[in-house]
């Protein structure tokens, strides 16, 4: 494990009892207490994900909104400064590089945030299509912190500076100073739970997670992190979106602008024809856990495979994505094979969970 | 980590408790504590055989799978069906009532891969080799 790259919080994450695992390069926490009291610390009261290992992207320029319209598949001209907006990067035949999340912090500034299994990929990519504007990665000295939950603001609030959290809308993003650290605040996350990201210098994280945790704040691993935003129903890279696929078969149609200029992929997608296959939601009707690349089945025919499954904590029910035939419809019932045997589930239209805001 | 002086032990983290020519299977302490909190169990019906190193059967976490390995040769006699419908028992009492099934040994001896309780406390402070 020498290879791999560790967060300014590591040594938090073994005094508070983590598991570590490798994670797309980073020795990060996959649980500390264990998953189900994590997902259950989100749903019901306030949890933080330490995610220091996703890039994060400074870029500024002339005109930058322009311009970064021509790679993102979203319409992030109409972004204004202090929100947030969610984009894919997509190849010219149209598949989906990675998912983003962008940060509008002025006129010609904004931070871009991106997966970190890709951000290896991301960054020479938008190197390449932007050469007119500056982009700078961060990863160096920086953290970030995802507090998430029901309770969110109630907990995070004494920690703030001289900014009342209620003011803030969801996908709201502005400067302020958590225990005097001061970072970019986003209202917004990955759980389909209320709750802010936090990004900030690496030297304070200690701080900010210590005051955190003595609030009250559950620490919680990117196990919790996976079962939750599949719960929401959320996309993750290399499961739901891949390289391979494109946004409408992913089930992200919703993230692709057309009414706007040009951008990479377009013309690929408005040559392809309707999608054959897309993402969606799944069942299960008994206690077995779909997992990822289990075939699904029809009356017994292949038509699809799982991408995402676990059990879900909050619903006590095994819940997956899959990418099935278009022609299914939801309430149809396919088989999910988990070790040979079939067991029924129905198609369902994700969130598992519908968004938890107190 | 909990390991009675009194069963045998396989590389897979099961354990085994002989008592005649019937042999009690279940994972150990430590497998439990590394799969963390159970939350699904399949396992075979009685009448069924099972063989050293094959797959009897599974136990998941929400995030992982992992496959039970009986360490003998035999015939399903017994299987705890509680643990089917509340696998957290798994976590909390490995070594009684989370065990998993009794198979009637098809031959006495026992494999000589078998760790007593000193060998495999050994083996898993060493990471497992």
């Amino acid at each position: 494990m020498n290879d791999l790259k560790r967060t300014a919080l590591y040594d938090e994450h073994a005094a508070a009892g983590a598991r570590l695992v490798p994670f797309a390069g980073w020795e990060m926490p996959v649980q500390y207490r264990g998953v189900i009291e994590e997902v259950r610390a989100v749903r019901e009261g306030c949890g933080v994900f330490d995610v220091s290992h996703m890039g994060q992207l400074d870029v500024t320029g002339s005109d930058i909104a322009t311009a970064l319209n021509g790679v993102v598949s979203a319409d992030w001209s109409k972004v204004g400064v202090g929100r947030v907006a969610y984009a894919l990067l997509l190849n010219e035949a149209g598949g989906v590089i990675d998912d983003i999340m962008g940060y509008r912090l002025g006129e010609d500034e904004w931070m871009i945030v991106v997966n970190a299994s890709r951000a290896a990929l991301d960054e020479p990519h938008l190197q390449a299509h932007l050469p007119q504007l500056s982009i700078q990665n961060r990863y160096a000295n920086q953290a970030m912190l995802a507090i998430q939950g029901v309770q969110a603001v109630e907990k995070l609030q004494p920690l703030v500076d001289g900014l009342d959290l209620s003011t803030m809308k969801w996908r709201d993003c502005q400067q302020a100073s958590l225990t005097g650290a001061k970072g970019l605040l986003a209202r917004g996350g990955y759980t389909g739970c209320d709750g802010f990201e936090f990004m900030f210098r690496a030297e304070d994280a200690p701080q900010v997670w210590r005051a955190l945790l003595d609030n009250g704040v559950t620490p919680c691993g990117l196990g919790a992190r996976d079962v939750l935003r599949l719960e929401a129903g959320l996309p993750l890279y290399g499961h739901e979106l891949r390289e391979e696929w494109t946004p409408q078969e992913s089930g992200c149609a919703w993230a692709v602008k057309f009414d706007k200029g040009d951008f990479i992929g377009r013309a690929a997608l408005e040559a392809k024809g309707p999608a054959t296959q897309r993402i969606r939601g799944l069942k299960v009707q008994t206690k077995a856990i779909a997992r990822d690349g289990y075939p699904v089945t029809k009356n017994g025919n292949p038509v699809g495979e799982v991408t995402s499954g676990t059990l879900s904590p909050t619903l006590g029910s095994s819940i997956a994505l899959a990418m099935l035939p278009i022609g299914l419809s939801l309430g149809d019932t396919v088989e999910v094979v988990v070790r040979n045997a079939a067991h029924p589930a129905e198609i369902v239209q994700p969130p598992f969970v519908a968004h938890g805001k107190k | 980590m909990n390991v009675p002086a009194d069963l045998k032990y396989s590389s897979s983290d099961e354990w085994i408790r002989v008592e005649g020519d019937v042999a009690t299977i279940g994972i150990t302490d430590y497998a439990q504590h590394e799969l963390g909190e159970v939350v699904y169990v399949e396992l075979p019906e009685v009448g069924a055989t099972v063989s050293p190193d094959v797959s009897f059967g599974v136990v998941e976490s929400v995030k992982a799978v992992s496959e039970l390995l009986s360490p003998v040769a035999g015939e399903v006699i017994a299987v705890n069906t509680p643990v089917s419908d509340e696998p957290a028992i798994i976590n909390d009492a490995p070594y009684t009532d989370g065990w998993m099934i009794r198979v009637k040994l098809s031959d006495t001896n026992l494999p000589s891969d078998l760790m007593d309780a000193a060998a495999y406390t050994a083996y898993r402070a060493d990471g497992g080799h």
